[in-house]
């Protein structure tokens, strides 16, 4: 694998992770409440 | 500041055009894929260690002795001079000391505990039903533990400056749509639920308690 490559491949990966914590934080939560009313 | 064209090689300096600064060289790509390595695999250890940390944090403390001021106050309902200022629900056996928050949209669980509106309250009476999350990663989640409560253990909520005592009377699993656990009584009493099982938010664990005068 070349390194750029690899540079890609981790930039998606962060991307990722930073949606999945932001969904986490905000989405989930939402989802939950939603479940309350 | 960018000294160096990072497009040409060797680097050029902006500033005189040749190679001057050269021991300066553009940063490799492996170093970039490394940091980010390092950013990746961070982000990763806390996505999926954090909904753990309370765990951790509870098997190294829950021996500790519990808040001081739930164990030696005077009971029943007398003045405390250790009363917290706000509203306040401790459970002993938890460790756990939180102020009650009071709002009337259900985003309000966002800062802890929640006494629902229009819900009785220890001095004017009735079902006093109070909420929160179990656990989130904003923070807001105040009953991670709430399944270890037992019957008989106490509650004490500080309310209005006054020490009211209470006993967990039962613990149950029910549905979302169980909303017969928040209706209004006669009697005075404490409900304290949350989600549960612990990560999602199908059922509710709910607590009852009864002033220990009464139970």
């Amino acid at each position: 694998m070349r390194e750029w490559h690899r540079t890609v491949l981790l930039i998606v990966l962060l991307g990722v992770l930073i949606a999945t914590l932001v969904w986490l934080r905000t989405g989930l939560e939402n989802q939950a409440l939603d479940t309350l009313r | 500041m960018v000294y160096f064209s990072v497009l040409s090689n060797p680097p050029v300096c902006y500033l005189c055009h040749t190679a001057c600064m050269i021991r300066l060289r553009r940063p490799r790509l492996r170093t970039v894929n490394n940091w980010l390595t390092v950013v990746v695999a961070a982000l990763a250890l806390y996505i999926i260690g954090m909904p753990f940390l309370p765990a951790l944090s509870w098997w190294v403390h829950h021996e500790a002795p519990v808040i001081s001021h739930a164990a030696t106050a005077a009971t029943p309902a007398a003045n405390s001079p250790t009363a917290p200022k706000d509203n306040t629900l401790v459970i002993p056996a938890l460790g756990m000391s939180e102020t009650i928050h009071e709002g009337a949209g259900i985003h309000t669980l966002h800062f802890g505990v929640w006494h629902l509106p229009n819900t009785g309250s220890p001095d004017k009476g009735g079902n006093m039903v109070m909420a929160g999350h179990r656990y989130t990663y904003s923070g807001s989640g105040v009953f991670y533990h709430l399944d270890l409560v037992k019957t008989g253990d106490p509650i004490v909520l500080y309310w209005q400056h006054q020490r009211y005592n209470y006993v967990v009377t039962k613990t149950e699993v029910v549905p979302p749509t169980e909303t017969s656990v928040q209706a209004p009584s006669s009697d005075a009493h404490l409900t304290v639920y949350t989600c549960t099982p612990m990560w999602t938010f199908k059922n509710r664990l709910v607590v009852f308690a009864k002033p220990e005068a009464a139970s």
